[in-house]
């Protein structure tokens, strides 16, 4: 059987979609911000872990990571967290990936939202 | 779990997250270090015991990881390792001043000849070993043909380094050099060299800068290059003659020298931000191909990496001088 991450694509999907959906935060005002003090090249290998996470693919994120990695970005709300899953959707869109499997994704972003939220 | 390290014959634990350079730094020992971000390589260190993390070792090449070398800021060990600073005379190599200019009111060009060869690309960056502290400077010219490597160094008021150069350094004197690092260089190929470049940067950013431009020309690049250099005003530029004489001489080659004040001077320069200037460039250029080059101010570094990337151009396309050094 083959896994959702295999079926997008694997590794190379999430090279394709990480400079895609960086690009899109950075773009966005309502959560740039919170990418002002950090380096780019760190930034886009963590989107890309996020991503193979997402994706369903092997990762070594844990929940300490996700909790460690947002704790001091203050203002950090559940609103942000929509953003990042309507960007992730959107990027996967323009990818050509069908409505079925971005639903899958956005889940998989989603059961992290209380980690990533310090909660 | 904690770790210990030992080094010079005592042992110390690692308190619960700390890297080994900053357990050192704790414990009162004097290391050389400078980014601690993993980039500088001034904190490299070599493991007698234990293996180094992974982390510690991304940036160096095979042979120093074969070796066991690592970099004290980046390694977080989660066992025990015997460390030791490096043998001054097996990593580096001496070279002598060959010679010495003021380039503009804080900027000294050096002029070292390494006495055995040292493997670097022109706008690598090398360590400087002067006075027992390790710095990084980029490779302004040509140095694999010169066989000479020419630093610029900003005058910075209490830097160990940076007073060394300005006050002290003169003709004939040694210095000890370790090279080259970092992506910061030419990468076109005969069958691959019309892509656009651009390259901006402020201060001594453009050392780097220069350099990679008189590579790619040096190499016959068919594509255009743009080299920017910005300052806050224009006594703060370096240069300007023999980058615009250079621009003359190549149809594919342009320069804009920007300041954010000309105060009332009449020389031909751009008056304005230098994010404003590429940003308008970016817009205009073939971003799909482009290569952009950004050195300098740490804070307009990334703000130009950022608005590039935004604009479209790719990250693997984007190189900058990684220092985000506060002192030198």
């Amino acid at each position: 059987m083959t896994t959702l991450y295999e079926e997008l694509g694997g590794a190379g999907a999430v090279d394709a979609a990480v400079e895609i959906f960086y690009r899109k935060m950075l773009a966005d005002g309502r959560v740039s911000g919170f990418f002002d003090n950090t380096d780019m090249d760190k930034q886009i290998s963590m989107q890309k872990s996020f991503l193979t996470m997402a994706f369903g693919g092997p990762n070594e994120y844990t929940g300490k990571h996700l909790r460690d990695a947002h704790k001091n970005l203050s203002g950090l709300n559940d609103s942000h967290v929509d953003i990042v899953i309507e960007h992730l959707g959107a990027t996967l869109k323009e990818l050509g990936v069908d409505d079925a499997k971005i639903t899958k994704v956005a889940a998989i972003a989603n059961s992290v939202r209380d980690d990533v939220l310090n909660r | 779990m904690t770790a210990n390290i030992f080094f010079q014959g005592e042992s110390y634990s690692l308190q619960d997250g700390e890297t080994v350079l900053e357990c050192l730094l704790r414990n009162g020992k004097d290391v050389s270090y400078s980014c601690k971000n993993g980039v500088c390589q001034s904190c490299l260190m070599h493991s007698t015991q234990g293996e180094p993390t992974k982390e510690s070792q991304l940036r160096l090449k095979d042979s120093l990881k074969a070796q066991n070398f690592f970099l004290a800021c980046q390694c977080r060990p989660n066992q025990d390792m015997g460390i030791e600073t490096l043998n001054v005379e097996k990593e580096f190599t001496k070279g002598i001043i060959y010679d010495k200019e003021m380039l503009c009111h804080n900027v000294v060009a050096i002029h070292i000849k390494p006495l055995a060869d040292i493997e670097a690309r022109p706008g690598q960056y090398i360590n400087l070993m002067v006075e027992g502290v390790v710095r990084s400077y980029s490779i302004a010219n040509l140095s694999n043909k010169d066989g000479v490597i020419t630093l610029h160094i900003r005058k910075i008021a209490n830097g160990i380094v940076s007073s060394w150069a300005h006050d002290k350094a003169k003709t004939g004197d040694s210095v000890l050099l370790r090279g080259g690092m970092g992506d910061c260089f030419y990468l076109g190929t005969n069958n691959e060299n019309s892509f656009p470049i651009l390259l901006a940067g402020t201060g001594t950013g453009l050392a780097p800068l220069e350099a990679i431009v008189l590579d790619a020309l040096d190499h016959g690049h068919k594509g255009k290059i743009h080299i920017i250099h910005g300052g806050l005003k224009p006594s703060d530029l370096y240069h300007m003659e023999k980058l615009q004489s250079l621009a003359d001489s190549y149809e594919n080659l342009s320069y804009t020298p920007c300041v954010l004040n000309k105060e009332n001077s009449v020389i031909d320069i751009y008056e304005g931000s230098l994010d404003a200037i590429v940003n308008s460039a970016v817009s205009t250029a073939d971003k799909i191909n482009l290569r952009a080059y950004f050195c300098g101010a740490p804070e307009m570094v990334n703000l130009l990496k950022k608005n590039t990337f935004i604009a479209g151009v790719s990250s693997k396309h984007i190189f900058s001088d990684p220092f985000l050094q506060k002192h030198t």
